[in-house]
């Protein structure tokens, strides 16, 4: 009976939660609802479904809405695209900036700190041979780097198809080995090669053929970091 | 001839590569097209001004598509990522008017601490929002029972009549309409507990 009475008052508790019942209806079912705490619990979930309600708009209202203007679209591409430009062309231009700024500060790393009399990392410089073959002409340079010295050489006139080995000589006399070539007779050979050895430390450089038998010798000046 | 085909394949699909990451497109056309309207109405509503509200619009899709490499899809839908970054310059733009409206109104400078605790005014039109969506989804009878009665305000036997039910269906039909109303928002994701 308890059953079928809660379906009775059930279908009222709409009109109920939206105020549409009559007087002595609405009564009635406040009675029951105070006696059942399943319609109580009823009522209470469609409770916070109809709080809501008011804050939806209906498809009247939705109508008399402004909706975003028809341009609003090329604005927003338009004003994206200009920034994004805008934000690149900054990018840009810090990059620039910062590659400058680099070169500058390295420039006063390596010539800001370069001793007096010592040669300037990254620069050419020529060295002359003081033994030669007659037959033998060559051409050199060293070039001193942090990591040790690079040797830039020339030479004609050298045993076709033998092996030379090019070498620097430490202030010890120890000879470090920056690599080797083979001769060519009719052609120049042109060849660079590096060696680990500070240019401040190298005291010569000497073009040796597999024999042993020294071909080339240029004594190096000398840079004593202290000079 | 293979070497090089081989290497231009490569290459193509380098390039399409990082057309896809880092110059990869948000397509901005395609979500003004989807969500411009909506993301206007929440402005609109939230801040009652029409100006506010286009400006509101052209910085959220101007944002997105900015930060678009920072979108991830897996994370949530455009549709969150627009609303997300709308709400925020909604509340801004509600703050910044609260505030010129307080210095204009000349009230003394303690009291510009209350700023601060603005609230959020896209809460309230959101779930509007959503209501109308929920509505929507009804069937035709349970739309138009909640239309009539509770947004017309119309009498019941008036309602009854013009669809041709006795007012006791009507009733029962309003209890139904709610009920289902509730489980659409649910699915919706909108809970009332807590």
């Amino acid at each position: 009976m308890r059953a079928e009475g809660c379906n009775r008052y059930r279908e009222l508790l709409g009109a109920y939660v939206l105020g549409r019942l009559e007087e002595d209806e609405r009564r009635e079912l406040e009675r029951h609802i105070s006696e059942c705490p399943r319609c109580r619990a009823e009522v209470s979930e469609l409770r916070s479904v109809t709080e809501l309600l008011p804050l939806a708009r209906v498809p009247e209202a939705l109508d008399e809405e402004p909706g975003p203007p028809p341009d609003l679209e090329e604005q927003v591409v338009a004003e994206a695209e200009s920034r994004r430009w805008r934000e690149r062309s900054w990018s840009r231009a810090l990059t620039a900036a910062a590659v400058l700024l680099l070169v500058v500060v390295g420039a006063l790393i390596v010539f800001g700190t370069r001793e007096p009399g010592q040669p300037g990392l990254g620069e050419e410089e020529p060295v002359a041979f003081s033994v030669t073959r007659e037959d033998v002409s060559a051409d050199a340079a060293v070039v001193a780097h942090t990591w040790g010295t690079e040797v830039l050489l020339e030479v004609e006139g050298l045993e076709a198809g033998e092996v030379y080995t090019v070498s620097i000589e430490r202030m010890d006399g120890a000879p470090v080995p920056t690599g080797t070539f083979i001769g060519v007779r009719d052609a120049t050979v042109d060849c660079q090669l590096n060696g680990a050895v500070l240019r401040q430390d190298a005291r010569a450089v000497v073009v040796m053929s597999a024999d042993g038998d020294v071909v080339l010798r240029s004594d190096l000046e000398q840079h004593s970091p202290e000079a | 001839m293979t070497g090089a085909n081989t290497i231009r394949r490569l290459g193509r699909r380098l390039r399409s590569r990082r057309r896809d990451t880092s110059e990869g497109e948000f397509p901005l056309r395609a979500a003004y097209a989807d969500h411009a309207g909506e993301l206007f109405q929440l402005a609109f509503r939230s801040l009652g001004d029409q100006g506010l509200a286009e400006e509101v619009v052209q910085e959220t899709f101007v944002r997105a598509w900015r930060s678009s490499a920072r979108f991830d899809e897996r994370r949530g839908s455009v549709r969150t990522w627009l609303f997300a970054i709308a709400r925020n310059l909604i509340v801004d733009a509600a703050r910044a008017r609260a505030v010129r409206s307080r210095a204009a109104g000349g009230e003394r400078e303690e009291e510009w601490g209350v700023i601060g605790v603005t609230e959020d005014p896209t809460e309230k039109v959101l779930l509007g929002m959503q209501m109308e969506e929920a509505l929507k989804r009804l069937s035709e009878d349970h739309h138009r029972v909640i239309l009539e009665i509770y947004y017309r305000g119309r009498p019941y036997a008036e309602v009854a009549e013009e669809i041709g039910v006795s007012p006791s269906t009507l009733r029962s039909r309003t209890y139904y309409a709610l009920k289902s109303l509730r489980l659409v928002l649910e699915e919706m994701g909108w809970s009332d507990e807590s």
